[in-house]
């Protein structure tokens, strides 16, 4: 027996960035952003009678286009990710080289690129994405010494060689 | 990875380097909560900003191995189930240890086994006691948790409730070193509490017991063969004369030698003042230390100054409703202006005043 299979084409939410720029995107892709999952709940725009072309487009005044594009991606790549449960995740032993490959090669961007997916992730509260950039950013931070992390950063020292000697007396103490 | 070849090629923003110290405190603790305390106190060698940065994070420790080694400050407070690690001098690190989860608390056996690991993996210079409420079991799984560890120094806080029942406790610790903070709910703590403490080598009073406790219980203390006195001061209560009583209490003692304060960041100034009191012959040692948590002003450092050979005698004068102080030779100035008292003393220190 053959049954007519209705398509129904993915229910589409449209995200505006700082910027102004107005990108669609799927319901289910977009739904591990806390903050714009909770928006379209508390807004009824799961509504299925409203078309996207009349739908309220969420503003989110903290992402720029370039950024927002980029969280799109890689919410789309994770979509099928199954939920992560917090208390799980706080409770398991912290490390950094469990980064998906994918994600590793998504995240080997510029700094400031990183930086503000990072604080993209943090305002669209995708914890997922956020844990992977502070581990890369961790990674990057891991096993220098002071002088190669201000080289990795353009970080000026700015301590008078007096302020110095006393935060290595203060940090003498983790010597072994 | 169409999309990525793309990406890659959009120019998001004109800066070129990440500046960690310009995240968010909350973020960048999750940053930091990857990384290894080596590296944190690597991050505070690296600039002002992030040492500031770092000092605004909470530490973290969910695998004992990475502590293997570290110096801490243990922190035994029942009021929060759980015990806290101040690690390094400068406090710049400190964190609830709740073992590896909930299920973990539900199970005192196991957390007692792994709290013991967790000691195993560290150097306990301090073992600090707060806000505990000595009933038969809480003594019972401290005395557990401690059993067979070494540790340099035991502080604790008394106060009002606690005082009598802490001092059954004391025992367990004997031979240590003791540190005990008098805190400003002691307005109950009487003569004969203080008189029932074993000698110690260290006392702390903060300054509202020390208002409660007169200057012959000070005397006394110090008769018993204290041979430091530390003093916590607040700002809410400072009161310079209640200070200056219970230091000229206690300076004729014959056997302290050090005298230490811990101030709130913006009484620092303040209190340099009080260090040249005393015999002032250079005899004892001027113990002077910045407690950042007790101030408005967040600042990393908490400073250490022991100033010896301090050339300065202060001459104190009450009974008149105010206190004088005299620097000599440089005359005599009035308490409600301690800051003249303290611009002299410093450029005597500095070598400006002959």
């Amino acid at each position: 027996f053959l049954f007519p299979i209705k398509m129904t084409s993915p229910r589409m939410i449209k995200l505006t960035s700082n910027d102004d720029k107005t990108f669609e995107v799927e319901r289910d892709v977009i739904k591990q952003s806390v903050t714009v999952n909770t928006l379209i709940t508390d807004l009824n725009m799961d509504d299925e009678d409203v078309s996207v072309e009349n739908q309220m487009a969420i503003p989110l005044p903290n992402v720029d286009a370039a950024t927002l594009e980029m969280v799109i991606t890689w919410c789309k790549q994770h979509r099928e990710d199954p939920p992560r449960n917090e208390e799980e995740e706080e409770k398991k032993e912290k490390r950094t080289d469990d980064i998906p490959e994918w994600d590793k090669t998504f995240l080997d961007v510029e700094q400031s690129v990183l930086f503000a997916l990072i604080l993209a992730a943090n305002y669209m509260d995708i914890k997922g994405l956020l844990d992977n950039c502070c581990k890369t950013v961790a990674n990057m931070i891991k096993g220098k010494t002071p002088d190669e992390i201000r080289k990795h950063f353009n970080i000026k020292n700015d301590f008078t060689p007096e302020e110095e000697e006393q935060i290595r007396k203060e940090n003498a103490w983790c010597e072994d | 990875m169409e999309s990525l070849d793309r990406l890659s090629s959009l120019t998001i923003t004109d800066i070129t380097f990440m500046d960690l110290s310009a995240f968010p405190p909350e973020i960048f603790n999750r940053i930091l909560r990857h990384v290894e305390i080596r590296d944190r106190l690597t991050l505070r060698e690296v600039s002002k900003s992030l040492d500031e940065a770092v000092s605004r994070t909470d530490l973290y420790i969910t695998h004992e191995d990475k502590m293997h080694g570290v110096r801490a400050r243990v922190a035994w407070d029942t009021d929060h189930s759980g015990l806290s690690l101040f690690l390094g001098k400068a406090g710049i690190e400190c964190s609830k240890i709740y073992s590896d989860g909930k299920a973990v608390e539900n199970d005192p056996h196991r957390l007692l086994r792994l709290r013991r690991r967790l000691f195993k993996s560290l150097h306990i210079h301090t073992l600090h006691l707060d806000n505990i409420y000595y009933t038969d079991s809480t003594v019972a799984e401290l005395a557990q948790l401690i059993d067979g560890f070494v540790f340099e120094r035991l502080s604790m806080n008394n106060d009002n409730t606690t005082a009598t029942r802490s001092l059954g406790m004391l025992p367990m610790f004997e031979g240590k070193i003791l540190h005990v903070t008098i805190d400003d709910e002691a307005e109950e703590l009487s003569k004969e509490v203080v008189a029932s403490l074993p000698v110690m080598t260290e006392l702390c009073i903060s300054e509202q017991a020390a208002t409660n406790i007169d200057d012959a219980l000070c005397l006394h203390l110090f008769q018993q063969g204290h041979e430091r006195l530390g003093m916590e001061l607040t700002p809410a209560v400072t009161n310079p004369a209640t200070i200056l009583a219970a230091i000229l209490a206690v300076r004729d003692s014959p056997t302290w030698r050090a005298i230490s304060f811990t101030v709130p960041e913006d009484f620092a100034q303040l209190f340099i003042l009080y260090i040249g009191v005393g015999k002032g012959s250079g005899q004892r040692e001027y113990e002077f230390s910045i407690d950042q948590s007790k101030s408005d002003i967040q600042s990393p450092n908490q400073v250490t100054l022991m100033h010896r050979n301090v050339l300065v005698d202060f001459i104190f004068m009450a009974g008149f409703g105010q206190a004088m102080i005299g620097i000599y030779p440089r005359g005599v100035y009035t308490m409600d202006k301690p800051w003249i008292a303290f611009y002299t003393m410093r450029e005597m220190m500095n070598g400006g005043l002959n």
